[in-house]
């Protein structure tokens, strides 16, 4: 089965787990291939294999459709759409917008097409006076998800992180939170080496990190609205062995009125809460831990347009105020909107920086798929 | 006559919150009408004696539970703490012995000891709560064994007597344990930020993580508390048969671990209290003492605990949806 495709360098009693990811790739395409069937769906079927066993795929491919087959190939590489395919469909948002034949189109158009026309922007940023460099990264890595990734973060600035999904944004972040070990990689902050192994770390070098999950790594969601707020800061609201459960109802009821959280006691549970008001919640959580470098992954995901601006308006005020901000977003309107720079991430490295000024939609997802 | 939205909310939440003590009401309410001679002072007396060390034990069951974890070893550390103590309280003929304080913290030490190794094996060792305390719960009982030869240790100080029969203003010593036990729990969880991280890990320990708690020291303290809790327990229960016992305990986890749930606390972690735990125990308690009042058979009342047990845990998955 697996010479029939021409992989002659697996010996099929070799477990899968013990092959390299592009070997099981090559294993998983052969057992499609095996079912016969008319018509096959290929979901990114090159993203971790290397470019020689590309172009035995793509020989596969070619075979198969001499015999009669049709295969339906989901990609972000457009090179590899206009080397294999006859056409090609583009989707946006989920709904369809054209399907064209590869011969009489080019990447451009493509790109222009998935790009489409836009909505007006949510919230435009007022623009913050950018001070001193307050965060550099260097040369951090973590194995098999990013390398060589590098960059400086200045006060006042709002740095829009974009990419596809499974480029390896959120890694970064969270390797340099302290959710995960780095490999290699120097972090500085004002100036100053810091060793982050750890999110405690992380806090007391003056990071907050508002994560991409609310659900699973955010809220506690059995738990009420007020220790789902003091918990970042709770040494802060504490003595030694108790906490200052007076201090804790006042700084939440502080956040409460300054984020308009609709809630009707600081009791409830925060499950009770829409999404928008879980995701202030967890703002407020940060807000008190009084961070200098603020970290927000996809902040806006699953929550109504009103909410949706006053959390780009908070993060503006945090920027008027000379903190500094990482934005992690897919959404293209919200990075145009909100970023001074914006740095662009593709398969685990760091592809580009571009400045608001320069800044298009077109621009941005071509460093995308870099 | 329509009751408004907001009474009916009200009404669902003093529901929730004095379910618990309803239960035992009504229990004991049932008892009383099955046999009148349930609802004297002696018998309640008899009740709170008889249930202190699960109670006790309970307490420390409760912090492993909100967590997201277990401690099933209990049963077998009370053994453990129980003949580790005895050896220290131990008087030879001519009356001379250890002072009353070192059986009393050796007993303390031995629970504690067992609750930081299964704690280092959950946190560091990430071995499943569950698992570990299992092996601990073996573990513990060979050691009881070793140290006892087999045979229960008796011989205890003077002083002991007190601690397991005596009275103080009219109430049997071992309450006052009880009750100060239940204070210090009650702090340990409601007041302390050691506390507020019980809570989080057992809700969602990646975002615990995320939100700068000390997961693994956290995870350590649970189980050495739970541990120490064990060695209370002990302490109350060889004072008042006056000896060690490698074979005590058996079967003090389940009767635990039924009074944490029907207490309220949840298998899904982040949910729970002291004051539920603690009725929960009574609640226990009442059913024993309510079945041995109606000469229902050891084996019949074993069933019928378990079924209690698996009746808590489908009201609190009724309960406590909130995970999807």
């Amino acid at each position: 089965m697996l010479q029939r495709i021409g992989i002659n360098n697996i010996d099929p009693n070799t477990k899968i787990k013990d092959l390299s990811v592009a070997k099981q790739q090559m294993c998983e395409i052969a057992k499609a291939i095996s079912h016969n069937a008319a018509l096959i769906l290929m979901d990114e079927p090159t993203a971790a294999i290397p470019s020689n066993d590309v172009l035995t795929l793509f020989e596969i491919i070619r075979a198969l459709k001499k015999e009669g087959k049709t295969i339906i190939y989901v990609t972000h590489k457009l090179e590899e759409i206009f080397e294999i395919a006859d056409k090609v469909s583009v989707f946006r948002n989920g709904v369809h917008v054209d399907t064209l034949d590869t011969r009489t189109t080019n990447k451009d158009t493509l790109i222009q097409m998935m790009v489409g026309r836009d909505i007006v922007d949510l919230y435009a940023k007022e623009k913050a006076k950018i001070g001193d460099v307050v965060l550099q990264v260097e040369n951090l890595s973590c194995s098999k998800k990013f390398d060589n990734v590098s960059f400086t973060l200045k006060k006042g600035e709002i740095l829009g992180v974009a990419g596809l999904v499974g480029a390896g944004r959120s890694e970064i972040m969270e390797t340099l939170f302290g959710i995960r070990q780095k490999k290699t990689g120097k972090i500085f902050i004002s100036g100053k080496e810091v060793n982050i192994r750890s999110p405690r770390d992380a806090i007391k070098y003056g990071l907050a990190f508002l994560t991409e999950d609310r659900k699973n790594s955010g809220c506690f969601l059995p738990l009420s609205v007020r220790i789902n707020t003091y918990i970042a800061s709770i040494k802060q609201h504490s003595g030694r062995l108790f906490v200052r459960r007076k201090e804790t109802v006042e700084s939440t009821k502080r956040m409460i009125d300054a984020l308009s959280i609709k809630v009707s006691s600081m009791e409830d549970q925060i499950n009770n809460l829409s999404g928008g008001n879980q995701q202030k919640v967890l703002v407020a959580r940060w807000l008190l831990t009084e961070p200098e470098i603020l970290i927000v992954d996809e902040p806006t995901r699953g929550i109504d347009v009103g909410a949706k601006a006053e959390v780009h308006r908070l993060l503006v005020n945090l920027a008027l105020k000379g903190k500094a901000i990482i934005m992690i977003s897919s959404e293209m309107t919200e990075i145009l909107a909100m970023s001074d720079r914006i740095m662009t991430v593709s398969s685990g490295r760091v592809t580009g920086f571009i400045d608001a000024k320069e800044a298009t939609q077109e621009k941005i997802l071509k460093y995308c798929m870099d | 006559m329509q009751i408004k939205i907001q009474d009916q909310n009200i009404f669902k939440k003093a529901m929730k919150k004095y379910s618990t003590i309803l239960i035992l009401l009504l229990m004991m309410l049932i008892m009383t009408i099955l046999n009148p001679k349930f609802l004297t002072i002696n018998n309640l007396m008899n009740i709170l004696r008889q249930q202190t060390p699960i109670a006790i034990m309970a307490f420390g069951v409760n912090l492993a539970i909100i967590s997201g974890g277990i401690d099933i070893s209990v049963g077998s550390v009370i053994a453990m703490a129980a003949v580790i103590l005895a050896k220290f309280a131990k008087v030879d003929s001519s009356g001379a012995g250890y002072p009353l304080i070192v059986p009393i913290i050796a007993s303390l030490l031995a629970g504690g000891a067992a609750g930081l190794v299964n704690g280092v094996v959950i946190a560091y060792g990430k071995v499943p709560p569950f698992i570990a305390t299992l092996g601990m719960m073996s573990v513990a009982r060979g050691i009881a064994l070793i140290i006892s030869k087999g045979r229960p240790i008796t011989g205890f100080s003077e002083a002991f007597n007190f601690i397991g029969g005596g009275s103080f203003l009219d109430l049997p010593f071992p309450i006052y344990i009880l009750l100060a036990s239940y204070l210090i729990i009650y702090a340990i969880l409601h007041l302390t930020k050691f506390g507020t991280y019980v809570f989080a890990i057992g809700s969602s320990q990646m975002a615990a993580e995320v939100s700068g708690v000390n997961v693994k020291r956290t995870k350590v303290l649970i189980y050495i508390i739970s541990g120490i809790f064990t060695g209370i327990a002990a302490i109350v229960l060889a004072s008042r048969t006056l000896s060690g016992q490698p074979a005590v305990g058996e079967g003090y986890e389940m009767n635990a671990i039924t009074a944490a749930i029907i207490g309220g606390t949840s298998f899904s972690g982040g949910i729970g209290t002291a004051f539920g735990t603690f009725i929960g125990a009574l609640i226990m308690g009442v059913l024993t003492n309510g079945m041995t009042m109606l000469q229902i058979e050891p084996a019949t009342q074993m069933v019928v605990r378990g079924s209690v047990i698996i009746l808590a845990v489908f009201a609190d998955q009724y309960r406590n949806n909130y995970k999807s």
